[in-house]
């Protein structure tokens, strides 16, 4: 695996206040690499630092091994940026924004308009292609404004927050192009602190607050390394005593305990180790009428690591 | 870098799509024509100077008398003579003429004497110019005499009889030296028309110059420039972009407006190479000026109140509103700092046929103005397109 985004000691403060304190991750080819954190962690400084939009105090970024900064000029070329604000001209129709942002990536004639007929459809805005902007719905525009940042088929995708604000349908159309887009190769840095699209699209997490990553792996990694344990819920009748005490001895099960309809466990990798606590319940004489695993997300971890919610809501 | 073209259209599109270019570059220009027409209406001469009317009261200096009158004629106004100064007042106050030498009677006999006598001037106190193209006139033959005199006094200690020598002397003055050389000048300095009209038009220029570069300032606030940027794209591109389009938007409303003024006011501007090169340079100093004021700037709205605050100042320098600095004293010198003040000095060099040369020094002042801003722009705006 060749790494097309490396990212070393990146730290940056405005003036007191210390934004991102020493980031470092890189990103695999056709890896979707997730930055996780609440409001004011430090996720779109860590990315307009490695867009080359804001000079890094300290630390360096490389981008398919050029050297990326306020000054560097055709490694952007590598890059596609889907900034968190919209970032596209009201005045001008879909087809126009993609079409000069194109031109800017040294883009043009039938190449330009092949790309922009193929975007506008990933986005799904190819029937509005000659409507200004202005009148699009929120969601449109944001489609929009991701769709620009894929345009030049760039190497990395970096997309900021896409999601914020928008309505149900068209945050999945847009999860759902990233997921494609990952498909096909593309290297996509991916911002949100939504821990649900975390889960769902990226193949490893860094979590970020108060400008550190604290927590990095896969998300099955980042849930061992705190420890954390898959919560496994037994409905059934029978000798439940028995049962939990049985069950307490079973490989994985680290804790058991009688609850209103059955038994309750805290099991370590419970998808391995069902099978045997399942067995082990009925040789105990349980009736089993229903199983519930919960495992723990990123939430959970999130919440051991930092002792705070990921976002009041 | 082609980015810097890519932008500027997409900017040109943007300001013809908001209409921007039209309000700017046709209605502005014109509706500002149409003003300076309906206030400076008959103000244009055929050549864009000035046709004075003036007078003299009736004196015993006969000499001194038909030698204004020959020096006035050539400027091509109207002569007239009045009995006594109270009718030549009288006639200022209702307006039919501009300006009353008033000879003394002893002037031609005193010079016999080695005396000079003073020439005044009446004026009416709504023809500024005429009153002071004729005190022009007044000083410049009172200086020439000054050279004159010296011959009539050896004529006269040679034995010659001063009634005969007098009226040669005086007649063998070089009228066309005093009257075309000097008096042009004035006249140049003390058009106001020219002068408000250019003033104005400069005036007008610094709002319509800004226009391209606010609309970085607007990126920014829009976040499209950091988008921008995120391409590969220099930032010095972007900001040549915004000016390349204030350049265009400013040349063209120019442009409109000059043309506006030959139909409207049969204006004569001049060589038209002459003032093609002051547009030029009237609006790059233009373009200048509203960079450092956009570099000084953190939205939009600022700008443009800056902005405002800096072409009302200028203006009043640079006399769009009123005529100013004439006299010397400091804000002679002040005024020079003007982009409006050498575009006007620009439009009044060329006056009367004069060829494109004539405005060179002008425009190359124009030019050191649009340098200067440039270069204290180019270091404010750097922190305007840093992300
Ligand atoms: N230009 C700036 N000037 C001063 N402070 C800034 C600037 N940009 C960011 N900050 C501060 O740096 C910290 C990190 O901001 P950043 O925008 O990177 O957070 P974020 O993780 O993207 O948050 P969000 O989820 O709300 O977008 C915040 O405290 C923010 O106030
Ligand atoms: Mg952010």
């Amino acid at each position: 695996m060749t790494a097309v985004m490396v990212a070393k000691g990146l730290a940056k403060s405005f003036g007191d206040l210390v934004a991102v304190d020493g980031v470092g991750f890189s990103i695999n080819q056709g890896e979707t690499y997730g930055l996780l954190g609440p409001n004011g962690a430090g996720k779109t400084t860590t990315i307009s630092m490695i867009a080359g939009l804001l000079e890094a105090d300290e630390g360096e970024v490389r981008v398919g091994g050029d050297l990326i900064n306020p000054r560097a000029v055709t490694p952007k070329r590598r890059m596609g940026l889907v900034p968190q604000e919209l970032a596209i001209y009201p005045d001008l129709t879909a087809r126009e924004n993609l079409e000069f942002f194109g031109r800017l990536y040294g883009m043009g004639g039938s190449e330009l308009a092949d790309r922009a007929d193929r975007v506008l459809d990933v986005v799904g805005l190819h029937e509005r292609q000659k409507d200004l902007t202005k009148e699009f719905s929120g969601g449109m525009k944001r489609r929009l404004n991701i769709g620009i940042g894929l345009l030049h088929n760039p190497e990395l995708l970096i997309l900021d927050e896409p999601t914020v604000g928008v309505d149900p349908q068209s945050r999945n159309a847009i999860l759902e192009a990233v997921e494609e887009l990952s498909r096909a190769g593309i290297a996509v840095l991916y911002t949100t602190h939504y821990m649900e699209e975390a889960e769902r699209l990226c193949d490893r997490v860094g979590i970020i607050d108060q400008g550190k990553i604290i927590a990095e792996g896969t998300r099955r990694e980042l849930v061992e390394m705190v420890g954390e344990k898959d919560r496994v819920s037994i409905s059934g009748t029978g000798p439940l005593a028995e049962v939990v005490r049985q069950l307490s001895s079973t490989v994985g099960v680290a804790e058991a305990g009688e609850s209103e309809s059955g038994v309750t466990l805290l099991v370590e990798d419970s998808s391995s180790h069902l099978a045997a606590i399942l067995s082990t319940a009925a040789q105990a004489g349980m009736a089993v009428s229903a199983v519930e695993i919960e495992q723990p997300d990123l939430e959970a971890v999130f919440l051991h690591l930092t002792g705070k919610a990921l976002r009041d809501v | 870098m082609r980015n810097i073209i890519h932008i500027a259209a997409k900017d040109l599109r943007l300001r013809i799509r908001d209409k921007s270019v039209f309000i700017i570059g046709l209605i502005a220009p014109l509706a500002l024509a149409f003003i300076f027409n309906t206030v400076f209406g008959g103000a244009f001469g055929d050549d864009g100077s000035f046709a004075p009317d003036l007078g003299i009261v009736e004196t015993d200096a006969d000499q001194t008398k038909s030698t204004l009158e020959e020096i006035s004629s050539q400027l091509g106004g109207t002569w007239q003579s009045f009995a006594d100064p109270s009718a030549a007042r009288i006639a200022l106050d209702e307006g039919d003429v501009g300006a009353v030498f008033v000879v003394p009677d002893t002037f031609d006999d005193e010079l016999a004497g080695g005396q000079i006598g003073k020439i005044e001037v009446l004026g009416a106190i709504d023809a500024v110019t005429s009153t002071q193209i004729a005190a022009g006139i007044a000083r410049s033959y009172t200086n020439s005499l000054q050279t004159t005199q010296v011959a009539i006094a050896s004529a006269i200690s040679a034995g010659g009889d001063p009634a005969d020598i007098i009226p040669a002397a005086i007649d063998a003055t070089d009228r066309s030296l005093i009257s075309l050389g000097e008096v042009k000048a004035d006249v140049r300095q003390l058009d106001t028309n020219t002068s408000t009209v250019a003033g104005m038009a400069m005036f007008f220029l610094l709002f319509t110059a800004q226009t391209g570069l606010l609309s970085l300032l607007e990126e920014r606030r829009d976040g499209t420039l950091q988008r921008i940027l995120s391409t590969p794209t220099r930032p010095a591109s972007v900001l040549a972009a915004k000016s390349i389009v204030s350049i265009v938007l400013g040349v063209f409303s120019l442009v409109v407006l000059i043309l506006a003024g030959i139909v409207l006011m049969d204006a004569n501007w001049g060589n038209p190479l002459g003032v093609a090169l002051l547009v030029v340079g009237g609006v790059l100093a233009a373009v200048g000026i509203s960079a450092v004021t956009t570099g000084m700037a953190k939205t939009p709205e600022q700008a443009g109140n800056i902005q405002g605050i800096v072409a009302t100042v200028l203006g009043l320098l640079g006399g769009a509103f009123f005529p100013i600095g004439q006299d010397g004293g400091i804000l002679a010198q002040v005024t020079a700092l003007t982009p409006h003040y050498w575009f006007s000095r620009g439009l009044a060099d060329l006056a009367g046929g004069q060829p494109a040369s004539a405005a060179f020094g002008a425009v190359g002042w124009l030019l050191v103005i649009a340098s200067v801003t440039s270069v204290i722009a180019a270091v404010l705006t750097r922190k305007q397109v840093a992300p």
